[in-house]
């Protein structure tokens, strides 16, 4: 049996620090705006490894994520900007929007699965759009709030902290996914019937995973809006929801990483597609269709592919 | 306030609205019912048809009446060629492989198309200097003439949906595809023929209401994802798949909004969404479900 | 001994249809029991209610339980709880966990037949208990080679075994095994016929087992039960059931 510590996992912790150590020395060799930029890149990352738990792991697609990132970093922001919360108040007033959200949520769209489980997230996510949108007074409409305050101050100082709160946050996760509990989420996309036959609480454990996943997405819209220092609804429109989608099947919904570098990729891609053209969303679509033909299993899933390929692995 | 003739105008609006939608989500719907993909490019579909319309009217035809003619029909013929060349060459290869890239490429699409646009036509908004017909005076307002027009349309269109699907072979074809694919295609039916049509039928939907919503809506860049988002809330409403379903949504989400407008201003975004999660709750499959797209 | 498992005037009809119409079946412990009949006779359906796929119209599925209650109707059961009494059974189709490797869904199994899913402080493949039966299963089984291989990538033959091990991590007093061989060739066969055997050494679990393949069943059965057109037609050992005309009579006349 392969008995090797598990922390050596590359598609793990390993891997994880080693991008974090090409993160952390980022600053030495490349200016604010960058530095900012990969600040972003990380926390897509997190929101899209929290998808991940939810789609890659336990099989359900959600389409309203993007109202966790939202929440979380509206949740500060209206905490700092509009209750004169310090820091530590806003984020916990954030996690407890959070939570009663992916509860609630939760609870009413898994009583359905695939298509009309997609449906329930979708119009929720709209629904929280919709609501957050009109809601001037607390939200500031459609201009969003701004002034937000950093920790720490400047960008580079907090895309520390946010690099510090990113690798406990993801090495967590990483340990739930490997535990039974991480287990029963795979038995359950895999063959739902069989593994409640086996005795799993199916229900139970769906709803379980959708709210650690929400909560991670939530948590890392927390950290955004401080970083912008503005938060508006473009947050939580579909179209961001989509993204999420789009990071994580980008990266490899089939290993843990894979969406983490998905959302890092994806910034870089938007910024190397903005910089090459002012019609960057058209480039960043034909970017993804390319990517959707040539590497159906994301980009490290096609990594690993070609490894395997390479040592003459079969399946 | 509320005066006969300000509800009779609010009821105008109200089917305006659901006219328009309608068009935009029978095609949806009929595209999920019988291929079962969700195209989130439908959205953008509307907005070529928007801008060709824009272009027949405006820009070829300076603005004379039969111009409104025109650009539907060119909208429609237009429309039916890119979505068919989009499903053949970028829809088709993905068949086999699983749901969400599906999902994705159709939202690929939506970033291309939503710079394509820009492109082609510049991104400032595009509206029509004027407006086919003259105006209606009813008490105290005036609408255009237009407005009943685009009922009209909406009213046609649904009855010809009706006429197909249960009157012609190929559209009892689609209908039995819809219901059970390999049943159908056991039995004869060219599954390939049908995805082809479907998918021509459903673009065509989607650029004639482009079209004839222009001269009101305007057209603009990003005009497809309202589009998209609020037609998922009328084909889940009404039930995937089901023509009487878009419709009963969509007039549903006319009147919802409408009314909305008009009284608590802060749901009218909201209240559709609302009706999307108690319908997903109470009644997945729509008022009309599944079984309706069979007995039609 | 008591029988593990009792079958008590079993009716399913499906409209006109009577799949399964009034049977009375026994398994006791340990024995080897093969299930045949021509092609709808009902095995399927009464192993279905036997299980808990399907619910009887009438009638009753005792299952031994012991103490003073002896036995339980669980007839409707939803087939999670079946399970919990010590049912198993095996699919026709295999139903295994596709996109995990065969030990890992060993694992699977044996936590959840051990509750051990909220168990988050822990890797999954290091509790020894988990591991200790994951390797016997493996063993038993011949999947040692195939422990690291994803379960989608395997052989029709070797997904059934899969599927069979599975079954066993509830430590079953009876393993229902539906049509193990369908679906295997000549040369995949003999190895349900020697798995059948090893089970029968090394568990003490019953089995029953539907098959259509006369050959198989009568070499590793010590009883055969023959079903025609919904109900019991005879019982008895393999010798009897062979030499039996009503038997050949079910099935010939089928064919002809």
């Amino acid at each position: 049996m392969n008995k090797q510590n598990k922390y050596l996992d590359p598609t793990g912790p390993l891997g994880l620090i080693i991008i974090f150590l090409v993160l952390a020395l980022a600053p030495l060799f490349v200016g604010p705006f960058y530095v900012r930029l990969l600040a972003v890149g990380i926390l897509y990352g997190v929101a899209a490894v929290g998808f991940n738990i939810l789609f890659g792991y336990t099989g359900l697609l959600s389409f309203g994520h993007a109202m966790f990132w939202g929440m979380g970093a509206y949740g500060v922001a209206i905490g700092l900007e509009k209750f004169g919360l310090g820091f530590i108040g806003s984020f916990t007033l954030a996690i407890c929007i959070l939570l009663g959200l992916s509860v609630v949520t939760g609870f009413l769209s898994l009583r359905h699965t695939k298509i009309y489980f997609a449906m329930l997230t979708l119009a929720f996510g709209q629904l929280v759009y919709a609501i957050i949108l009109k809601w001037r007074d607390l939200t500031g409409g459609d201009e969003g709030i701004y002034g937000i305050p950093r920790p720490l101050e400047t960008v580079t100082n907090y895309y520390y902290l946010i690099i510090a709160i990113s690798i406990v946050i993801l090495l967590l996760i990483w340990r739930l996914l490997n535990s039974p509990l991480g287990v029963a989420f795979q038995t359950i996309r895999d063959n739902p019937y069989r593994a409640e036959v086996l005795g799993y609480p199916v229900k139970r454990v769906r709803m379980l995973s959708y709210v650690v996943s929400g909560l991670v997405t939530g948590v890392a819209g927390m950290l955004y809006s401080p970083l912008q220092g503005a938060i508006t609804p473009e947050s939580l429109y579909w179209t961001f929801s989509a993204a999420i989608v789009f990071m994580a099947v980008l990266g490899g919904p089939r290993i843990f990483i894979g969406p983490f570098i998905g959302g890092i990729v994806y910034v870089l891609l938007m910024n190397y597609a903005m910089d090459i053209t002012e019609y960057w969303m058209m480039a960043m679509g034909i970017m993804l269709a390319l990517l959707i033909y040539l590497l159906p299993q994301g980009i490290v899933g096609g990594i690993f592919d070609y490894i395997k390929k390479a040592r003459g692995e079969t399946k | 306030m509320m005066s006969i003739d300000y509800i009779i105008v609010q009821i105008i609006n109200a089917l305006f609205y659901a006219s328009i939608l309608f068009l935009i989500s029978s095609g949806l719907s009929l595209i999920y019912g019988i291929m079962r993909i969700l195209n989130l490019a439908h959205g953008a579909f509307y907005m070529l048809g928007a801008y060709i319309g824009y272009t027949v009217v405006m820009l070829y035809l300076s603005g004379a009446d039969c111009a409104f003619i025109f650009s539907p029909i060119i909208a429609i013929i237009m429309l039916q060629a890119i979505g068919v060349g989009i499903e053949r060459g970028l829809i088709k290869p993905l068949y086999k492989k699983p749901e969400e890239l599906q999902l994705l490429v159709t939202f690929a699409l939506v970033l291309i198309f939503d710079d394509l646009v820009k492109i082609a036509w510049g991104a400032e908004y595009k509206s029509f200097t004027k407006i086919a017909g003259g105006s209606l005076k009813i008490g105290n307002y005036t609408i255009p003439i237009y407005f009943i027009g685009i009922i009209l349309t909406g009213f046609i269109v649904a009855i010809f949906l009706w006429w197909f699907f249960s009157k012609t072979l190929i559209g009892r074809q689609m209908k039995a595809s819809a219901y059970n694919a390999e049943v159908a295609a056991a039995l004869g039916v060219n599954t390939d023929k049908i995805f082809i049509v479907s998918f021509a039928i459903g673009s065509a939907l989607a650029g004639l209401a482009g079209a004839i919503a222009a001269p009101i809506l305007t057209a603009y860049p990003g005009m497809g994802t309202e589009a998209i988002v609020l037609s998922f809330a009328v084909i889940v409403i009404g039930g995937m798949g089901s023509i009487a379903g878009a419709l009963t949504g969509a007039i549903i989400a006319g009147f919802a909004r409408t009314i909305m407008a008009a009284t608590y201003p802060i749901l009218e975004v909201a209240l559709i969404y609302i009706v999307m999660v108690i319908v997903l709750l109470v009644k997945p499959s729509g008022l009309f479900g599944r079984e309706e797209v069979e007995r039609r | 001994m008591k029988p593990v498992l009792i079958g008590k005037g079993l009716k399913k009809y499906f409209g006109n249809v009577r799949a399964v119409d009034g049977v009375f079946i026994q398994i006791n412990p340990g024995e080897v029991v093969g299930l045949i009949g021509p092609n709808g006779a009902g095995k399927t359906t009464l192993l279905n209610l036997l299980s808990g796929v399907l619910k009887p119209d009438s009638g009753e599925v005792l299952v031994y339980v012991g103490g003073k209650k002896e036995y339980i109707n669980v007839a409707g059961w939803n087939p999670a709880k079946i399970t919990g009494l010590g049912v198993a059974r095996a699919f026709q189709i295999p139903n295994i966990f596709e996109n995990m490797t065969v030990i890992d869904n060993l694992r699977a199994a044996i936590i959840a037949s051990k509750k051990l899913y909220g168990k988050t402080l822990r890797f999954y493949d290091r509790i020894n208990d988990v591991e200790r039966e994951a390797e016997k299963l493996l063993k038993l089984f011949g999947l040692i080679e195939k422990a690291e291989s994803i379960a989608g990538g395997l052989g029709h033959g070797e997904r059934k075994i899969l599927d069979i091990a599975l079954a066993l991590t509830v430590k079953p007093k009876i393993l229902m095994l539906d049509e193990p061989t369908a679906g295997l060739s000549a040369a995949e066969k003999p190895l349900i016929i020697d798995l059948i055997r090893k089970l029968k050494n090394e568990i003490n679990a019953a089995i029953l087992v539907v098959e259509h393949d006369l050959d198989v069943v009568f070499t590793v059965s010590e009883r055969v039960v023959v079903m025609h057109e919904g109900k019991i037609l005879a019982e008895g050992t393999p010798e009897e059931i062979k030499s039996d005309i009503r038997v050949r009579e079910a099935y010939f006349g089928e064919v002809l």
